[in-house]
């Protein structure tokens, strides 16, 4: 049989807010071998809606290389377009535990039909290579999951404290 | 003619694009139609979006078209997924018209405000932000385009001030064209300063 005709493997968007794990979820996406941007950087995100705005479509101005995208904040917000942009694509809607935002529940509704295109993950909460790995069609590496340092920061918001 | 129980008719283009106009045509095509609906429309369509319900869940089911309604509007693709089959009509306007339209709409919020008359008066929509809604604005008909991109049947962009009427509504929709002509009345839209009504030199 002949050598197959190299296509790119879907694309994996990573649609869940700020301190949702997103970075432990970069570099696990990095060991199974994908070319993950994770990033907040505003002349990425000025990229994106520049594309948006020239109608062209959200990873026009960004490495064709790349297959994963993670913590951008204008992908994340129309995670829709990249849904009809770019077929066959799955999301991965990380969330904290037991927080309610609206972001998640409307990127929920949208899938509530194709629950094979979402997986909702909880890397903090204890979510590792199992539930990512089915979902992404990849044998489970022999490397730990990484694990997120949880900022500072973000420890120390009112709300996600031990209220003891 | 969609086969779909649940299709509606969503108008999703911002306000002052001749939504008023769009919510009289669809119901003299016999739609019934709710436009803008005021604080409580839009509260209880935001309620339905948090809780991971279809948008309409909380308003009379008897409405079968909606325009101007803030939460529908901004995620349409929400509406698209809990409603298929239903019909999207971006109405839209020259931006520069239309950034005139809302400055003045606030203009006039403010005089109203500052004589302590305002009913409902929040900051933030009470500034002027010609920069932000013009972004705003290019932004909403870009994604709104991309998105139906690949369903032109789905989408219907309609300028009425720029000449838009019955013909390409009823063929979108599949009605015939009425005898009536296009409802004008609001068609400039509620505080537009007279100075700025008159548009017949761009038709």
């Amino acid at each position: 049989m002949s050598q197959p005709v190299h296509s790119p493997r879907p694309k994996v968007f990573g649609i869940g807010l700020e301190e949702t794990g997103t970075s432990s979820l970069h570099e696990a996406l990095e060991l199974l071998g994908y070319k993950s941007l994770h990033s907040e950087d505003v002349q990425i995100m000025g990229s994106v809606f520049r594309a948006i705005d020239e109608g062209r479509p959200l990873l026009h101005y960004l490495d064709p290389e790349l297959d994963a995208f993670l913590g951008i904040p204008a992908i994340r917000f129309h995670f829709y377009l990249a849904d009809v942009q770019y077929p066959g694509s799955r999301f991965i809607l990380t969330v904290r535990e037991a927080e309610s935002v609206e972001h998640d529940t409307v990127v929920r509704a949208f899938f509530a039909d194709r629950p094979g295109d979402l997986l909702v993950f909880d890397p903090i909460g204890g979510d590792g290579w199992e539930p990512l790995c089915e979902f992404l069609g990849q044998p489970v590496p022999g490397a730990p999951f990484p694990c997120e340092m949880r900022s500072p920061q973000s420890m120390a918001e009112p709300g996600h404290v031990a209220t003891e | 003619m969609s086969g779909h129980a649940e299709a509606k008719v969503f108008g999703i283009g911002l306000m002052k694009t001749g939504t008023w106009s769009l919510h009289e045509a669809l119901g003299s095509l016999g739609y019934k139609s709710l436009h803008n609906g005021g604080l409580e429309t839009m509260k209880s369509v935001q309620e339905a979006i948090r809780e991971g319900r279809p948008m309409l869940t909380h308003l009379d089911p008897s409405f079968n078209a909606f325009a101007d309604i803030f939460g529908i509007t901004y995620y349409f693709y929400l509406a698209d997924v809990a409603y298929p089959g239903s019909r999207f009509i971006l109405t839209k306007r020259d931006l520069d018209d239309w950034l005139d339209s809302r400055r003045l709409h606030v203009e006039k919020d403010q005089r109203i405000r500052a004589a302590g008359k305002h009913p409902d008066a929040q900051e933030g929509v009470m500034k002027v932000d010609m920069d932000g809604w013009a972004t705003e604005y290019t932004r909403h008909e870009a994604v709104v385009r991309a998105y139906f991109a690949d369903r032109p049947d789905d989408l219907l962009v309609f300028d009425l001030i720029g000449g838009d009427g019955w013909e390409p509504l009823c063929e979108f929709l599949g009605q015939p064209v009425p005898e009536a002509p296009f409802p004008w009345q609001n068609r400039f839209e509620p505080f537009v300063d007279p100075a700025h009504r008159d548009v017949s030199q761009r038709l």
